[in-house]
């Protein structure tokens, strides 16, 4: 002990205090399980001490697959909420679009509004125009040349129907010979001639209906009657029978 | 041969000091169990499952 430097022994104890200490105590840092799989490996309940040897590769495994499969949850969630929104947004730029065609057509049936192609073709209080939805000032009945029928503005279909003739009323509508859009399918025919002597009294559109009174002279065993409606139903009559008795065969509807 | 004794004193005093880093160590850290590490760090473990 007499050659040892007393101020080297006390550096090296120094030394030996400080490193111990220093690889021995260390701040703890918060650490956070990754998953359940990963306590429930190291906790098996058959191991007094857990096998961290072995465990520890399986729960960082597990930790893994559980982070993935988080993630892989994370991103279908969000994809959802995207899908959901770009849904909404089509749905909505359809929208739009559709509002935007509506008021353009609008627009231009209001431009052409004034746009009279013809006077009166069904007499007077009736009209013709290029718009078809939009009402003529002081024509407010549309008339559907296809169905035969005209339509007030307390029909339902009247919104959707493409009026060809305009009314100013329903007289003017009845007299051209246009039905009321409620009215009943079963009308008068009166009095229509096919040829000289021909006349049919009466008769149903509906088919198997026999007309009795029917007085003809013509020869010509097939004539074929047009009731007029604007539906253009063909009634076919023949008079093949003796007495000319004049039944009809077929109507169509 | 003084050489190395001087050495081995050296090395004496830093196994001196490492023994006394030691027991300071043993007397002021103890030893914990599972249930109270975690209750030491509320909610961890439901961080952990996110």
């Amino acid at each position: 002990m007499h050659d040892v430097n007393w101020w080297l022994m006390t550096l090296a104890f120094l030394l030996g205090l400080l490193l111990t200490l220093a690889l021995t105590i260390r701040k703890v840092t918060r650490e956070v399980p990754v998953a359940h799989a990963v306590s429930a490996v190291v906790r098996k309940p058959h191991l007094d001490k857990p096998d961290l040897g072995k465990a520890a590769p399986a729960a960082v495994a597990a930790g893994a697959a559980a982070t993935l499969h988080g993630a892989a949850k994370k991103v279908e969630k969000k994809a959802d909420k995207v899908e959901k929104k770009v849904a909404e947004k089509v749905e909505k730029v359809a929208d739009k679009v559709d509002k935007v065609q509506r008021t353009v057509v609008e627009k231009v049936d209001r431009i052409r509004e004034g746009d009279i192609i013809e006077a009166a073709p069904y007499g007077s209080g009736s009209i013709r125009v290029s718009a078809r939805r939009v009402a003529p000032a002081g024509y407010t009945i549309k008339g559907d040349k296809d169905t035969g029928r005209y339509f007030t503005l307390d029909s339902p279909e009247y919104d959707e129907i493409e009026a060809e003739v305009w009314f100013a009323n329903e007289e003017s509508a009845a007299k051209a010979g246009f039905l009321r859009w409620d009215a009943s399918e079963d009308r008068m025919v009166g009095l229509i001639g096919a040829g000289a002597e021909t006349v049919i009294t009466e008769k149903h559109v509906v088919a198997e209906t026999v007309i009795t009174e029917a007085h003809s002279t013509a020869d010509s065993s097939l004539v074929i009657v047009d009731d007029g409606i604007a539906e253009a139903r063909t009634v076919i009559v023949d008079d093949g029978i003796a007495d000319s008795t004049i039944r009809i065969i077929g109507a169509e509807d | 041969m003084g050489f190395l004794w001087q050495w081995l004193w050296y090395l004496a005093a830093f196994l001196a000091g490492s023994a006394v880093a030691w027991v300071i160590a043993v007397l002021t850290v103890h030893r914990t169990s599972e249930a109270e590490a975690i209750a030491d760090l509320p909610g961890s473990r439901e961080i952990g499952a996110r």
